[in-house]
C-alpha cells in the first residue's frame, strides 16, 4: 500500500495535476463561501473540462472543490451569518458571534486549522478502509448489486427529502430516464419513439448541469434573498495561540470521528455531522456555557466534522458505487463521465486513480489550510459580488458547459430542459440527487438483475435467497420504514396541533 | 400551501398514468427466453411509477381531500424564467451562424438585465470580459470547439 501511496504522490505532484489541484481547493474555498453556491454546482461548472484530462488529475482536482467548499462554507457563515453550505450551517452559531466581537480572524483560523485536521483524519481513514471494503465487496453476486443499486437509491431517497415518496419518485423517475436509448441487453432501441438522436439516451452531464446548475440559477427568479451584511472589519491574527489550539483538541477529535462516521453512511453528509459534532462537543466540554457566544470549541466541532465527512463519503462510493451525499453522487457521475467504473473492482482495474485520490486528498488538506488563510483577507471582497452577477456567468458557464461536451446543441437543449424540471422539483420539494443516481444506477441496476436472472434459469427468488443480496434489501426496508415512520409521527403531530 | 398539494396531486397522477404507459409500450419490446430481455426493467419500472403515483394521490386525499386547484399565479418570475429559457433557446440556434464571440457578450449582457443588474456600462463591460475569458479558456487553452462566424 506504501508503494502505491508513494506512486500516487508522484502523481499528484506532476505540475499539471498539482496545478490543477490548487485551482480545485482555491475555486472550492471561492464556491463554498459564496451563499447559495455549493460544491456540487463548482463539480459541474467542472464536469465539461474533465475530459481533455487524464482521470486521475481530474479527479484529484474534483476532490479539491469538495473539500474546498466544505471550509469555504465557513468563512461566510463567520463573516455574513449566512453558511456557504448547509454543512456549515452550525459554525453559523459560533462563529459569527466570535466575528462580532471583533475576532473574525480568529474564527477563521480556527475553522481553517479545525477542516484540516478533520479532512485529514478522514483521509486517513479512507485509505485504511476503503482497500479491505472492496475485498469484501468483491464477493458480491450480479444479484447483491442489484440489490445494493436498490438501496443507493432508497437511502438518497429517504434522506434527501422530507417526504420519503417524493424522494423516491425522483429516484424512479430517474431509473426510467435511464431506460431510454439502446437497451444494455440485446441492443434494441427502447423508448425512442424514432427519434434516432434518442438512441443514446439522455447523456449524464447535461442532466446533471440542468438539474443541479441550471435549476439553481432559475431558483433565483422565484425569490431568493441575497446574503446577509457582511462583517465590515480587518481580518487580522489569523492563527490561533498555542493555548487556544490545546483548547480545541477534544472538539477536533470529537467532530473528526463523528464526521467520518456519518460520512460513511450512504445518504447522510455534512449537514448532519455538523450539529451532531456541536452537540457532543457541548456536553464533554469544560466549558459548554460558552457555547453560542463565540466559543472556538463551537467552531472547532462542526468544522473538523464536515471536512471529515469527505473522505468517510468516499469510502461508499469508491468501494461499492453508493454516494455518501449529494456532492458525491455528482463526484459518482464524473467517475461514470471518465469511463471509469466504481466499485470493488476499480481498486483491482484502476489502482493508479485510486491511490492517486487517496495521495491527492492528503495534499489537499495541506493546501486547504494554506489557502484557506490566505483566502481570509479577501474573503470580505469576494463575498460582495452579487448574486445578479453570479447567476448569469454561472448560466452561460452551463450552456458553454453542455455544449462542450460533443459540440452539439442538442446536449444544451437537454440541460435548459432538464434545468426546468430541476426548477419544478426544487419548488414542490422534490430531490434532485435521487434523480441523477437513478439516471447512474439506472444500467447498472438493470445489467445486474438480467445477470442474475439468467444464471439462476428464471428464477426471481434469487434476489431474495442470496445473503447479502437480501441484507441489502433487509436495509432498503429499513430506510424506508425509518423514513415512513418519521413522516408518520410529524403527520400525527401537526393533526394533534391543529385539534 | 394549495399550490404544492395540487402540484402533489397532478404528479402523482401524472406518474401513474406514465407508469401505465411504459408497461404498455415495454409490452411491445422484444422477450427473451432466459433473462429479463430488453422489455423486463422498464416493467418493473413501470410498476414502481403506478404506486408510487398511486400513492402520492392517496397521500394528498387522505390529507384533506381533491386539492383545489385554484393557483397563486405570480407573473414576474413566470416572465424572468421564461425570458431566461428563451434567450438561452434562442442563442443555442442562433450561436451556429453568428459565432460564440460575436453572440456571447449579448447573451450575458441580457441576463445580467434580467436579473436585475442596472449598472449598464459595468454590464457591457463584463459581458464582453467574461465572453473573451471563456472563449480563451475553453477554445485556446483546452482546445474546445465553439462555433465561429460563418456566412454559409
Amino acid at each position: 500500500m506504501l508503494g502505491n501511496l508513494l506512486d500516487g504522490f508522484a502523481a499528484v505532484f506532476q505540475p499539471l495535476c498539482f496545478g490543477l489541484m490548487v485551482f480545485g481547493v482555491a475555486m472550492g474555498i471561492v464556491i463554498g463561501a459564496l451563499p447559495g453556491m455549493t460544491g456540487s454546482m463548482g463539480i459541474i461548472l467542472l464536469l465539461p473540462l474533465i475530459y481533455h484530462l487524464p482521470s486521475d488529475v481530474a479527479l484529484v482536482m474534483l476532490c479539491g472543490v469538495f473539500c474546498g467548499s466544505m471550509y469555504g462554507g465557513s468563512v461566510s457563515a463567520i463573516l455574513l451569518r449566512t453558511p456557504g453550505t448547509p454543512s456549515a450551517t452550525a459554525t453559523v452559531l459560533d462563529g459569527y458571534p466570535l466575528a462580532q466581537k471583533g475576532y473574525a480572524g480568529k474564527a477563521i483560523g480556527v475553522a481553517a486549522i479545525s477542516s484540516f485536521a478533520g479532512g485529514l483524519f478522514s483521509t486517513l481513514c479512507l485509505i485504511l478502509i476503503a482497500p479491505e471494503l472492496s475485498k469484501i465487496a468483491l464477493n458480491f453476486h450480479a444479484a447483491d448489486y442489484f440489490s445494493l443499486s436498490i438501496f443507493g437509491l432508497t437511502i438518497m431517497a429517504s434522506s434527501t427529502s422530507k417526504n420519503m415518496v417524493k424522494g423516491l419518485m425522483a429516484g424512479v423517475f430517474g431509473l426510467l430516464v435511464s431506460t431510454v436509448g439502446i437497451d444494455p441487453i440485446i441492443g434494441n432501441t427502447r423508448f425512442t419513439f424514432g427519434h434516432a438522436i434518442l438512441m443514446n439516451g439522455f447523456p449524464l452531464l447535461p442532466v446533471l448541469i440542468g438539474v443541479f446548475a441550471i435549476s439553481e440559477v432559475l431558483t433565483d427568479f422565484l425569490g431568493t434573498g441575497e446574503a446577509g451584511t457582511i462583517s465590515e472589519q480587518k481580518i487580522t491574527r489569523l492563527v490561533p495561540s498555542w493555548p487556544e489550539i490545546s483548547s480545541i483538541f477534544r472538539a477536533i477529535a470529537i467532530g473528526s470521528v463523528v464526521g467520518v462516521t456519518i460520512g460513511i453512511i450512504p445518504g447522510t453528509g455534512g449537514a448532519i455531522s455538523c450539529f451532531l459534532a456541536y452537540n457532543l462537543a457541548q456536553k464533554f466540554s469544560k466549558k459548554p456555557e460558552e457555547f453560542g457566544q463565540g466559543s472556538l470549541e463551537g467552531i472547532a466541532a462542526p468544522e473538523s466534522s464536515n471536512n471529515a465527512t469527505t473522505g468517510g463519503a468516499l469510502i461508499p462510493m469508491l468501494t461499492l458505487g453508493v454516494p455518501g451525499d449529494v456532492i458525491t453522487s455528482v463526484m459518482l457521475g464524473a467517475l461514470v463521465l471518465i469511463g471509469v467504473k466504481p466499485g470493488p473492482m476499480l481498486f483491482v482495474e484502476n489502482a493508479g486513480i485510486v491511490y492517486a485520490i487517496f495521495s491527492g486528498m492528503i495534499a489537499i488538506q495541506f493546501l486547504m489550510l494554506i489557502f484557506g488563510l490566505l483566502f481570509a483577507k479577501v474573503a470580505p471582497h469576494v463575498l460582495k459580488v452579487p448574486r445578479k452577477v453570479m447567476m448569469p456567468v454561472i448560466l452561460l458557464l452551463c450552456i458553454v458547459g453542455a455544449f462542450s461536451l460533443a459540440n452539439q446543441l442538442y446536449h444544451v437543449n437537454i440541460a435548459l430542459a432538464f434545468g426546468l424540471v430541476g426548477l419544478f422539483m426544487k419548488k414542490y420539494g422534490y430531490p434532485g440527487a435521487p434523480l441523477v443516481l437513478g439516471i447512474i444506477l439506472g444500467p447498472i441496476a438493470e445489467e445486474n438483475l438480467n445477470r442474475a436472472i439468467l444464471l439462476s434459469r428464471n428464477d426471481w427468488t434469487v434476489i431474495f435467497t442470496r445473503p447479502i443480496s437480501l441484507f441489502f434489501l433487509v436495509c432498503s426496508a429499513f430506510s424506508i420504514g425509518m423514513a415512513m415512520y418519521g413522516s408518520f409521527k410529524e403527520y400525527r403531530k401537526e393533526r394533534s396541533a391543529g385539534t | 400551501m394549495k399550490d404544492i398539494k395540487a402540484a402533489d396531486f397532478g404528479v402523482g397522477l401524472g406518474f401513474a398514468v406514465i407508469g401505465a404507459a411504459v408497461m404498455y409500450l415495454a409490452a411491445d419490446l422484444q422477450s427473451m427466453p432466459r433473462g429479463i430481455g430488453p422489455g423486463g426493467y422498464p416493467r418493473v419500472v413501470g410498476i414502481m411509477m403506478i404506486l408510487l403515483g398511486l400513492i402520492q394521490v392517496g397521500r394528498v386525499l387522505s390529507a384533506g381531500g381533491l386539492p383545489s386547484f385554484a393557483f397563486t399565479f405570480n407573473p414576474r418570475p413566470v416572465f424572468q424564467v421564461g425570458a431566461a429559457l428563451a434567450g438561452a433557446f434562442l442563442y443555442v440556434y442562433a450561436v451556429k451562424y453568428i459565432g460564440f464571440v460575436t453572440l456571447t457578450p449579448f447573451l450575458l449582457y441580457f441576463l445580467l438585465m434580467l436579473f436585475g443588474y442596472k449598472k449598464y456600462l459595468k454590464a457591457a463591460i463584463i459581458s464582453i470580459s467574461v465572453s473573451t475569458v471563456i472563449y480563451l479558456v475553453f477554445a485556446r487553452m483546452f482546445m474546445i470547439f465553439l462555433p465561429e462566424f460563418t456566412l454559409f
